[in-house]
């Protein structure tokens, strides 16, 4: 029980970390964020996509090597793995297309700013962090199990710590690219 | 194929439940962005406490799916010793974590030219707590709710319940942020 409570406050700790440095990020380029309308409808779905999306995926690999499904030793072309990961990419791809969308009809409706680019920041920010964070997601699960530890108390913070940090870094490059 | 079929089929409604639900979130966020660039510790601490709450979401939806596939939870969770241990682990890192960012987010602010006040200070770390507390309440309550109903149906608790503990995570965190920034500042 405390190896587990320290597991989930340190991997918290470091999480919530990283959670500050994306806002330093955020702070940094302040100026930036205001001159792009509805980003702050995108930003919220888009940092939560990735707990989404590589959340359950971290789940799922949890689950299966705690019920022995997959071994610990698995590599990427195990198939359970890479079936994994093409259907979460495919997930990112959808549902970073609807948060766009979504951003821009409220953008529009509610604040009478047409501005179309916002569902192409969201869909390159997305793919550009996933193709990171998939990938870590699968090693870093496979790697915790054999090194004695519960992924299920670590990997949520981690996937969050490293996301953030991600997430914002590839808006802000999309941002740059895109407007 | 067939798995990445149902790994789609089963996320792909709830993902877009949540999408839904933090843009929702995130307009009233937009209608205060003036705001909450001009409150520095505000801007730096929204990513930590948006995820620290999501964290307890996921860790909380995760261990569950495991205790309830391993069989170790009964429909009344606080029968389970593992459950009540998880339960208060979560709150006390909870006090602790957003104490903690709370603290941290005013000294960056500090060292970004944001001068201290004691009043911000403390209404920033007031509402960074109740905010965790209220948000782990709804969160546990919702995850057991639909874990067990997602069980019965005979779907995979992993593909659904940490999009949706997440989802209201986000949503509930960006309601409150906008509410204290209205109310308080």
């Amino acid at each position: 029980m405390r190896k587990d409570f320290l597991e989930i406050l340190s991997g918290e700790l470091i999480a919530v970390t990283g959670g500050l440095l994306a806002g330093l990020s955020l702070a940094i380029f302040k100026d930036k964020l205001l001159l792009i309308p509805g980003l702050f409808i995108l930003l919220p779905g888009l940092l939560e996509m990735r707990g989404n999306i590589s959340g359950s995926l971290a789940a799922r690999i949890g689950s299966a090597l705690h019920l022995g499904t997959l071994s610990a030793n698995a590599k990427f072309n195990n198939k359970t793995i890479l079936r994994n990961i093409f259907a979460s990419f495919l997930l990112v791809i959808f549902v970073s297309l609807v948060l766009g969308s979504l951003a821009y009809v409220a953008t529009l409706i509610f604040f009478k700013i047409q501005f179309i680019e916002i569902i192409y920041i969201s869909v390159f920010a997305a793919v550009l962090s996933n193709i990171i964070l998939l990938p870590l997601t699968i090693k870093t699960s496979l790697w915790l199990y054999k090194k004695g530890h519960d992924p299920d108390n670590i990997m949520g913070p981690y996937i969050t710590t490293i996301g953030d940090v991600v997430c914002i870094l590839a808006i802000l490059l999309a941002i740059t690219v895109v407007v | 194929m067939k798995l990445i079929i149902k790994i789609i089929r089963e996320s792909v409604k709830v993902l877009i439940f949540a999408s839904i639900l933090s843009s929702f979130g995130g307009i009233g966020l937009e209608s205060l962005n003036q705001k909450l660039v001009t409150i520095l510790p505000f801007l730096i601490l929204f990513p930590a406490l948006n995820n620290l709450v999501g964290n307890f979401g996921i860790i909380f939806s995760s261990r569950f799916t495991t205790l309830l596939y391993m069989g170790k939870v009964k429909k009344n969770i606080f029968k389970s010793i593992e459950m009540r241990r998880l339960i208060s682990s979560i709150f006390i890192i909870a006090l602790v974590c957003t104490t903690y960012i709370a603290i941290l987010a005013n000294v960056i602010a500090f060292l970004k030219g944001f001068p201290f006040d004691l009043n911000v200070f403390l209404k920033i770390l007031f509402s960074s707590v109740l905010m965790a507390v209220v948000l782990c309440i709804i969160l546990i309550f919702i995850s057991v709710i639909v874990g067990f109903h997602l069980l019965k149906k005979r779907k995979d608790p992993d593909n659904f319940l940490t999009p949706i503990t997440t989802a209201i995570a986000d949503l509930g965190c960006m309601l409150m942020i906008s509410g204290m920034l209205y109310f308080f500042f």
